[in-house]
């Protein structure tokens, strides 16, 4: 709230912007967090945000933890505030790298989640359109799935294999150099 | 209060839908996700991994085929027994399958070198010739072990495709006979050539590299080039600088090479460096109006380069480690920039600091038709009082240009990535080190 708004833009810093979720709780955030979102973007750009956004697409748990990366986040693009004493002595390079540094540990910790938290937070990335959260969560996923075989896959993500045998040697047959 | 009942309803919300035992156990979990999205996690994987997940399931076959394709071409197996060049052919070929197998662009082409055969050119070239390749949105190129004289080629080859990548990555080994250098490296849209310079043949593949991230318009709004030790004779370097300038280091090679330049960006520690008045005839770069230092320069060090360039207008300084020389108090030659051009100075990140107070004096004393001279400080304010202790040490009533202006404005936001502002950085006209000249507010300098 009491961020240092510049000149012009110290009505737009200030604005908030209430969020509902899908079982009706209300999230309040600045307009900075929330333009994360492509979707509320442009929702605040066609002025239809008064009375508050529902997103009935989004539990409040998911939500909570969506505000909580777009906050982390939406600092990080408006340049670090409040820390100035740390910037006292060291060079401004290392001042950059460790906070890319802590905002990258910051992504790790919160990417320690149960799987079914995880894809609901990639279904309210695709759904808001934050393009770091689904890059990230997406990642995530592509990680664990990264050098297993397809019946360890099948297996984590229970997937059923409905395919027929003959199917499946064709499938080899085609794709050879990835089974070599 | 909300965030208390997020955890409650977690777990509720898991003992409802989850099956018992651990994670994973959903039938749910990936059914619940849309195939594009599908896609774009497989589009993440590498390339063997990305292509055995057709195998998964019926819903998983076309995936694949219709994500964007993130291909690792590695040239760098094979042994004597079957023959290099064999291997090479066979890659080759099994990438041209692949990529007729598949119907998406290429997302990102990382291609790996390791040339122990002749024929690594030819099967490189057959294959870059592909048109799949043109539209790659990232490219990474690594070369290992002996460099032959193919990756220049390949560079070339693919400096000509357009539009390029707008992420390029290249790293090169170490420095071998014809080596262009032990690292070059191309990152997201900045390219560091940290090491030793080669010969100048060599040097048209880094031009290459510098010609794509500078003339994709894309690139262009962050292009830092850093090259170390130059030899004499670097042609095509030269043109490049008089056709883009981007940021020429400390060590430059002969002054021809700076001649057209307007600014000069230095980073460096002043430590490293030659007396440059002893390596480049002074007066020699006249068309240089504007000069930045991101480093703790001393005296000896910019005075010898202001010979060099005796026109300088506008000097920016950046001290982003503390200036520990020491300056001390001895007499100089008399300067023809400080008499005749020198008009404003910039201190960002200036500290009240006995070796700061010292250089800085000398342009208070010296420049007789300085205008102004402002200092960024990293602090939350500057008062008046802080201000008037300012002047009294940097003996602003002495100062040699009864015009000049004293400036000092406080801002502790400033990162590295502020000081000048890239997108200008190859716009002749402007002074890429001055942020009130810039006509779009706030985007680039955040």
């Amino acid at each position: 709230m009491a961020s240092a708004g510049s000149g012009d833009e110290k009505a737009a810093a200030a604005a908030m912007i209430t969020l509902i979720s899908s079982d009706n709780e209300k999230f309040e955030v600045t307009e900075a967090t929330a333009t994360l979102s492509q979707t509320i973007r442009h929702m605040i750009e066609d002025g239809c945000t008064d009375g508050g956004v529902p997103l009935p697409n989004v539990t409040s748990k998911i939500l909570a933890r969506v505000i909580e990366y777009c906050k982390k986040h939406a600092t990080a693009a408006a340049g670090e505030e409040g820390s100035s004493s740390s910037f006292s002595d060291a060079a401004f390079l290392e001042v950059d790298r460790a906070f890319l540094e802590e905002l990258e540990e910051f992504d790790d910790a919160f990417l320690e989640v149960d799987r079914a938290t995880l894809f609901d937070l990639i279904l309210a990335a695709n759904y808001l359109d934050i393009k770091g959260l689904l890059n990230l969560t997406c990642q995530k996923v592509a990680d664990s799935v990264k050098g297993k075989t397809p019946e360890q896959i099948r297996e984590m993500y229970n997937i059923v294999n409905d395919l027929t045998p003959e199917e499946e040697a064709e499938i080899r047959r085609e794709t050879q150099w990835a089974f070599e | 209060m909300a965030a208390e009942e997020g955890t409650g309803g977690k777990r509720r919300r898991l003992c409802q839908e989850l099956p018992p035992g651990e994670d994973g156990g959903d039938p749910d979990l990936i059914s619940r996700i849309p195939d594009e999205l599908l896609g774009s996690i497989i589009t993440l994987l590498p390339t063997k991994d990305g292509g055995r997940t057709q195998i998964l399931s019926r819903r998983w076959r076309p995936l694949w085929r219709s994500a964007p394709l993130n291909l690792d071409a590695d040239f760098t197996g094979g042994n004597t027994t079957t023959g290099y060049d064999y291997y090479y052919e066979r890659v080759a070929s099994k990438l041209l399958k692949l990529l007729s197998a598949h119907e998406a662009p290429v997302r990102r082409f990382s291609l790996n070198l390791n040339c122990r055969g002749s024929g690594l050119d030819r099967s490189i070239e057959s294959f870059l010739q592909s048109p799949r390749i043109r539209d790659v949105q990232e490219f990474e190129l690594y070369v290992r072990g002996e460099l032959p004289s193919c990756p220049p080629r390949a560079l070339r080859m693919l400096a000509h495709r357009d539009p390029f990548a707008d992420h390029l990555h290249a790293q090169f080994p170490k420095p071998q006979a014809a080596l262009p250098c032990r690292r070059h490296y191309i990152r997201e849209r900045s390219l560091w050539c940290p090491v030793e310079m080669p010969r100048p043949g060599d040097l048209a593949a880094i031009v290459c590299a510098l010609r794509m991230l500078g003339d994709q318009n894309p690139l262009t709004d962050c292009l830092h080039a850093q090259f170390p030790k130059p030899q004499a004779a670097l042609p095509c370097l030269r043109q490049y600088i008089r056709e883009r300038t981007p940021w020429p280091p400390v060590q430059m090679p002969c002054p021809g090479d700076l001649a057209a330049g307007q600014h000069l960006w230095c980073s460096s520690c002043p430590d490293q460096l030659p007396d440059p008045s002893k390596r480049w005839p002074s007066d020699a770069m006249r068309s240089v109006k504007i000069l930045g230092f991101l480093t703790a320069p001393n005296l000896d060090f910019v005075t010898g380069l202001l010979k060099c360039f005796p026109c300088v207008e506008k000097l920016h300084i950046v001290s982003y480690t503390q200036m520990i020389h020491k300056n001390n108090a001895k007499s100089y030659a008399p300067l023809e920039c400080l008499d005749q051009h020198l008009k404003q100075v910039q201190i960002i990140n200036y500290e009240e600091k006995r070796s700061d107070m010292s250089f800085i004096k000398f342009f208070v004393l010296n420049a007789r038709v300085l205008e102004s001279m402002k200092f960024v400080v990293r602090r939350d304010k500057c008062g008046a009082k802080w201000v008037a202790r300012q002047h009294n040490k940097l003996q602003v009533n002495d100062r040699a240009s009864q015009a000049a202006r004293f400036q000092f404005e406080a801002d502790c936001s400033r990162g590295s990535s502020s000081v000048v502002h890239m997108k200008h950085i190859h716009d002749l006209a402007m002074d890429p080190f001055d942020r009130s000249l810039c006509t779009c507010h706030g985007d680039a300098l955040s």
